[in-house]
């Protein structure tokens, strides 16, 4: 809804690799990264796999 | 990304399986247990109460739930500083419970929760029916202390507004600042912490300024404050200076002290060291926990309700957990993001605890934005977890807008989250 973009369906490995580039800054954010700081690799992956069934 | 309690989702992964969270497939036909034919009651359908709700019944469908009420529908308190400010409609901040109703299959019931029976496991209602439950979620909100500021009481309040329930107050001060003299002081009180939404009040000085700017230019702004710091102090001292030059002041309780006295009717605050007239006044009281809290024997010495943040059960009474502003989460602030992570982790929890499954190790998420003005915002975040040691939350990763951030950006993501917090708590 809106700006904020949907994560529904995304494939896991992009949604990990998307998540730690975040994470490290290598991908600019408006507040993902700050939000991703928050999170290890293993809660990537299992959200991923949430993300991706949903 | 939406603002699931994320941990959860993974420590709880077998449990979700094993439920069939979310309903269930033709292929993997919802698993039968004990939790099926167990009654949930929530209290309160704002923002916490009404997540717990729907999340309860999407993490097993087969459950009671029913969400006792008194109103017919919520007005959000997210939106209400933009209302005040005019840029938007008072009908926007309406909340309906009709989906939850017919859509999720939550029962609604409009009446005011009186007390709680805690042998009988029943709440007892204001026309003295009774609604039965096996855990019972509590989300009353805030209530104000009338008693803490000489001459600020309810009616004190019909003068000089709290606004800080959505309703009747926050149309109050929007007219008021309709009417006042071009040149006038809106004077804003901040209350000590803990209270509702934090950054609130500097929210709310900027959008009034940014009101005055357009339509009354020669009036100013002026925050006296319980305290000698803020929430995203550093943003909003720049972002006023940048947008409302001369118009936004700041006291700290560090320079007047305590707010001592108001008089309503000639609009006037007394501090310690000095007194201050204002054409608008705009007192947001100190809080405590929603009236049901206290009646029902939830509260400690605070005013707030402790609880044990693995499942958000009191800590004073047995089968009930209490969510959202009235609850003591620290370092969680007391927002409607706050209550809609805080939700979903004790709807998880009580099933757990309903199927006598030990709950897991939550972690939850806030993301408050603020408005400085329409394409201006700023936000604060946190990322908390579980110590098992203390039994409480600590914040694993904390931030805030950096100072060279995308202001504009942020406005729209700040109205794309009204937008997704409504239709993850209502919808």
């Amino acid at each position: 809804m809106g700006s904020i973009p949907a994560i529904i369906g995304i494939p896991e490995s992009e949604f990990i690799r998307t998540m730690e580039e975040f994470q490290s800054g290598h991908r600019s954010a408006t507040v993902m990264d700050r939000i991703a700081r928050g999170y290890q690799h293993q809660d990537f992956v299992a959200l991923a796999r949430f993300f991706k069934s949903r | 990304m939406t603002q699931m309690s994320r941990r959860n989702f993974i420590k709880w992964t077998s449990t979700i399986g094993a439920l069939g969270i979310f309903g269930c497939s033709a292929r993997q036909p919802q698993t039968r247990l004990r939790v099926e034919k167990a009654r949930v009651t929530v209290i309160g359908g704002g923002y916490a109460g009404a997540s717990a709700a729907k999340y309860l019944k999407l993490l097993n469908r087969e459950l009671e739930v029913t969400l006792v009420e008194q109103h017919a529908h919520y007005l959000s308190c997210p939106g209400s500083n933009e209302v005040i400010a005019g840029l938007r409609q008072p009908e926007e901040l309406y909340r309906e419970y009709d989906i939850l109703e017919n859509i999720r299959g939550i029962q609604t019931v409009k009446a005011e929760a009186q007390a709680i029976d805690v042998n009988r496991r029943t709440v007892i209602l204001a026309d003295g029916s009774a609604i039965p439950y096996d855990r019972l979620i509590v989300a009353p909100g805030i209530d104000f202390r009338w008693d803490v500021i000489e001459g600020y009481d309810e009616t004190a309040s019909l003068s000089a507004p709290h606004a800080w329930k959505a309703g009747k107050q926050t149309m109050l001060l929007r007219r008021q600042l309709r009417y006042m003299p071009n040149g006038g002081v809106v004077l804003i009180t901040a209350p000590n912490n803990p209270y509702r939404c934090p950054p609130g009040p500097y929210e709310r000085a900027s959008l009034i300024a940014h009101f005055l700017k357009r339509h009354k230019p020669r009036s100013k702004v002026l925050i006296l404050d319980a305290k000698t710091q803020f929430s995203k102090q550093s943003l909003f001292l720049q972002g006023w200076q940048e947008l409302y030059p001369e118009m936004v002041e700041w006291i700290s309780a560090e320079k007047e002290g305590k707010i001592e006295r108001v008089d309503a009717k000639t609009r006037m605050v007394y501090t310690e060291f000095d007194e201050h007239r204002a054409d608008v006044l705009n007192v947001i009281p100190p809080q405590k926990a929603g009236k049901l809290a206290h009646q029902a024997g939830l509260t400690d010495q605070s005013g707030w309700c402790p609880i044990d943040p693995r499942t958000f059960a009191s800590t004073l009474v047995p089968n009930v957990h209490i969510i959202g502003d009235a609850c003591i989460a620290t370092p969680m602030p007391k927002s409607a993001f706050a209550a809609n992570s805080q939700a979903k982790v004790c709807a998880v929890a009580v099933i757990e605890l309903l199927q006598g499954r030990e709950p897991g190790f939550p972690s939850l998420i806030n993301h408050c934005y603020s408005f400085l003005q329409p394409d201006y915002a700023i936000s604060i975040t946190g990322v908390y977890e579980y110590t098992q040691t203390e039994k409480q939350l600590r914040a694993v990763s904390t931030g805030e807008t950096p100072v060279n951030g995308d202001r504009r950006k942020e406005a729209e993501h700040a109205r794309s989250w009204q937008k997704v917090i409504a239709a993850d708590a209502f919808g």
